[in-house]
């Protein structure tokens, strides 16, 4: 997210100057930010360091407990693991629904904008209606076994409500989109010339799309992978709704601990490693394909 | 850069069943003729739409809902406009910790930040539940009313800013005949997408409303588990062509490019 | 709350109490004041949001906000805001209405503002009136009318039921009654002794976890899957969440299996020092009025914890009412006191066997 500046293109208001017109700017936005984004995350990540819940009572004091409890009860650090695990495998899922679609939007004209259509259309309705419906397709007497029977592919096939995978397959669907777009944008600056020239020497379609497509469009990915990454491990709504307490999040657990168990310092402490993990997750992937983004890109450019 | 035109086009076009196919079960359902909800569906009714049209609960949840959206889309265009052009065209100490910070809300899971301002109001024994609410859906909006209007900030020329400054219009002039003109649809983006985005969220909400603010997406998934029957189908079927419909203002009447939404 | 209200009020009540019943003319007192309170959901909390509130609101000119909530989250709604009480009323299940009264949430009754309290069954008055019925359901396992539901809850944990059945999360009061159920079919003993043995009986809730299909959080939407066919059977849920839509035609309805049945009764309590007391007594009253009483007992299928209502001849065919047909019931009320102690304990342990 870095812009270029165009040299002189600013606005002097009076006697201001350059920086301080910039400051002055940006400071509303910023200390809003600082005030209701900042400080009340701290707030709570420190919260989550410094209270305690024992037997029901409120205990104040620095102290590592809840960290410890989230480490030591199995359930937490399962459930921490299967956050991760389930946000992982939605992200790589996604990438491989999204690569097709993602090609068709580049090469604009009108099938690409009835995909961008249909692509962002889920998006406009309620994350809720959306996990619901899919509850009603996955159900043992839901549609999608109903359409198993009806030909004849299988009887009483199981049920993928209310399993991993039924969390799994909404995930990937709810949000597809942020996958799909920062995708095409980067395929879309892939020059046409590129392309025709290496068709023109000889290059198999599947060379085309290895040697120029995927590497030039890797930035794309790496936004889309990681933000579907990140939606996926704080999703809240999709797991509550077809995991059916059986496949539950983080979000669940924290919910859970704050709204039903009134342990607020445990709660704290849950957000806490799911800032860290969306964080690290998220750092990890942009420098590891950074690194790959610019030694192939470093030859495809030239 | 076609790989096999219709290799691809079938794959493209198999998706994109996948992608529909959930979205029309609860419409098929809704019509069911039972007091209960089944697939397929058995017979045909439109009561299930009078029951939830009709419902009171549903009208207040979604005149909550609507201006919550306009509050924060307002609230987030204020402080959205001029950061954006404060961030495109000048520097300054510190510029990129501000662009950091603007976009750290889609960072930080919403699930988290919305329980940090719930914790952060009742220390401060805040009971202004509307004023929370709009607080938290500015901090969501805002990252996407900076980033569109930034980008179309970024495609103008700032010689024409030069220019009109150079023959004698003052810095207010310059932005209204100027850049505003330009930036107009990168604004008109920004207001429909943090309208879309305040309209929709689940996970800030949760935390922060209450009986008095109980937005739709909070009531819809009170619906799921309070209604029996097909109503709820109704619901998401009424959902789903509102946003059919939004979709229709974002192509038609804007001309906006609705992949800006998530780009 | 100001003293001029508390006098007002008294003289209203002095002077209305000639006038039965308890509909006030003109309750100016209350007017433009406002109330939040706790109530359930499913078709219990539809017909109060629908029916109850709205004539309240009308009688007094006051605002009745509700907040649908489970009995769990309810009392952590009254722990948090303990300290700057928001909510005056909060409906919850008996089991915790001791519990509230000991942590100083909830204050007595004020008998003297609720006529209605006299028409009350005495068993039905908790705690030295910090709290009163507002319903009694029976709890057991619901099933599809396709199939025949077990005899004995220990079938339940049979191969043949892999898959099929729905199970009460741990959130949600009744998960504490199949917790007795599981130590009942350990130990073989009656619940009144199986209770005391929960703690060693969560190998044999571990056993069921094959044939579990999920853990609900809401009765209603298990219902509804239990009827579509999604799963044979349910444990263990209210009656209120199961019987209104066995009147409506749904092919659902409650077993009764060998070992008993239980009594869940949905209770009332005033919270302390919460906000405009006197109109969260006049409503606490209201619900208690045969006029409330009667058909929200009729449309929830839910006993009234009152005497002296007439439910009609459909009402009575589900309901355990009058009292002389819950005597005949039987209907088992475990001690809570005892299980609260444990269950922050055994909701951690549950959810380790089903969510980790």
């Amino acid at each position: 997210m870095t812009h270029a500046i165009p040299n002189g293109g600013s606005l002097q208001l009076g006697r201001l100057g350059h920086k301080t017109v910039g400051l002055l700017l940006v400071s509303p936005a910023a200390l809003f930010l600082l005030a209701f984004f900042i400080i009340p995350n701290l707030l709570l990540v420190a919260y989550s360091f410094t209270a305690q819940m024992r037997d029901g009572v409120l205990v104040t004091g620095l102290n590592l407990e809840n960290y410890r409890r989230a480490f030591e009860v199995d359930l937490y650090w399962r459930v921490l693991l299967r956050t991760v695990r389930v946000a992982v495998t939605a992200s790589v899922v996604a990438a491989f629904f999204a690569y097709p679609l993602a090609m068709v939007i580049s090469q604009r004209g009108r099938f690409a904008k009835i995909v961008t259509l249909v692509v962002v259309a889920p998006l406009l309705v309620n994350v809720v209606i959306r996990s619901y419906a899919w509850a009603q397709l996955l159900s043992r007497q839901g549609a999608l076994n109903w359409v198993l029977d009806q030909a004849g592919i299988a009887e009483n096939a199981p049920q993928l409500l209310y399993t991993e995978w039924a969390v799994l397959i909404a995930s990937v669907h709810v949000f597809l989109p942020f996958l799909v777009l920062p995708l095409a944008s980067a395929m879309e600056k892939v020059p046409s010339t590129v392309v025709d020239a290496a068709r023109v020497a000889g290059a198999t379609p599947f060379a085309v799309f290895r040697r120029i497509i995927l590497p030039l469009s890797l930035p794309g990915l790496v936004v889309g992978m990681s933000l579907v990454f990140s939606l996926t491990a704080a999703a809240y709504v999709t797991p509550q709704i077809l995991g059916g307490n059986f496949a539950p999040l983080v979000g669940t657990l924290i919910e859970q601990q704050v709204l039903s168990l009134n342990d607020w310092p445990f709660g704290a402490a849950l957000a806490t490693l799911l800032i860290l993990t969306v964080l690290t997750v998220n750092l990890v992937f942009l420098k590891a394909v950074e690194r790959r983004t610019s030694s192939w890109t470093a030859g495809a450019r030239e | 850069m076609i790989v096999r035109p219709s290799l691809l086009s079938i794959v493209t076009v198999l998706i994109l069943g996948l992608i529909i196919a959930p979205l029309i079960v609860p419409v098929m359902m809704s019509i069911s003729d039972t007091p209960y909800m089944t697939f397929p569906p058995v017979g045909f009714t439109l009561d299930w739409y009078v029951k939830v049209l009709s419902d009171t609960e549903v009208h207040t949840s979604l005149i909550v809902s609507l201006n919550l959206a306009v509050t924060a889309t307002v609230g987030a265009l204020l402080l959205g406009l001029s950061c954006a052009m404060g961030l495109v065209r000048y520097r300054f100490p510190g510029r990129n910790l501000i662009l950091g910070l603007v976009i750290s809300p889609l960072i930080v899971p919403l699930l988290v930040t919305g329980l940090a301002l719930l914790q952060f109001f009742s220390q401060m024994g805040s009971r202004w539940t509307f004023a929370h609410l709009a607080i938290g859906h500015i901090l969501i909006c805002l990252p996407y009313v900076v980033r569109m209007v930034s980008a179309s900030l970024l495609l103008i020329n700032p010689d024409l800013e030069n220019a009109a400054r150079v023959m004698g219009a003052n810095p207010w002039q310059t932005f209204w005949r100027v850049v505003w003109p330009q930036i107009k649809p990168g604004v008109a983006s920004g207001t429909v997408f943090a309208f879309i985005v305040s309209f929709d969220d689940f996970p800030i909400s949760m935390w922060l409303s209450d009986a008095t603010q109980f937005p739709l997406p909070l009531f819809l998934q009170t619906a799921i588990s309070r209604y029996f029957d097909p109503s709820i189908a109704a619901i998401s079927t009424l959902m789903i062509i509102f946003a059919i419909f939004l979709i229709m203002v974002l192509e038609l009447l804007l001309g906006v490019r609705v992949r800006k939404i998530a780009g | 709350m100001s003293r001029v209200n508390r006098r007002t009020f008294g003289k209203l009540v002095l002077g209305a109490g000639a006038v039965a019943p308890v509909y006030f003319s003109k309750n100016a007192w209350a007017q433009d004041k406002t109330i939040t309170i706790g109530i359930w959901g499913g078709s219990q909390g539809e017909f109060i949001k629908k029916n109850v509130i709205p004539a309240f609101q009308a009688d007094f000119g006051c605002t009745v906000l509700a907040e649908e909530g489970a009995t769990l989250s309810n009392v952590s709604k009254m722990r948090a805001t303990q300290s700057n009480p928001k909510y005056s009323v909060m409906f919850v299940d008996d089991v915790v209405v001791s519990l509230c009264k000991a942590e100083g949430l909830t204050e007595q009754l004020p008998r003297e503002k609720m006529p209605a309290l006299a028409e009350v069954f005495p068993q039905y008055i908790y705690d030295d009136y910090y709290g009163t019925g507002l319903g009694i359901s029976m709890a057991s396992l619901f099933h599809n009318k396709a199939i025949t539901p077990p005899a004995s809850y220990a079938d339940l944990w049979k191969p043949e039921w892999a898959g099929k059945i729905k199970l009460v999360s741990p959130r949600n009061t009744p998960a504490m009654l199949f917790l007795i159920v599981a130590a009942a079919v350990k130990t073989g003993k009656p619940f009144q002794d199986a209770q005391y043995l929960i703690g060693d009986a969560f190998d044999k809730v571990a056993e069921l976890k094959p044939n579990v299909q999920n853990l609900y959080d809401s009765g209603v939407q298990a219902a509804n899957e239990v009827a579509q066919g999604q799963a044979d059977v349910g444990l263990i849920e209210y009656s209120k969440y199961i019987y209104p839509y066995t009147e409506k035609g749904a092919p659902i309805d409650l077993g009764f299996p060998s070992e008993g049945t239980f009594a869940g009764t949905n209770c009332q309590v005033l919270v302390k020092n919460g906000p405009e007391q006197d109109l969260a007594a006049a409503f606490m009253n209201r619900m208690l009025e045969p006029a409330v009483q009667k058909p929200l007992s009729e449309y929830a299928l839910m006993a009234p914890p009152v005497n002296g209502v007439e439910l009609s001849d459909t009402a009575l065919k589900y309901v355990a009412y009058p009292e002389s047909e819950m005597a005949r019931r039987n209907l088992f009320t475990p001690d809570w006191a005892f299980i609260n102690q444990h269950r922050a304990d055994w909701t951690e342990r549950f959810n380790q066997i089903f969510s980790a």
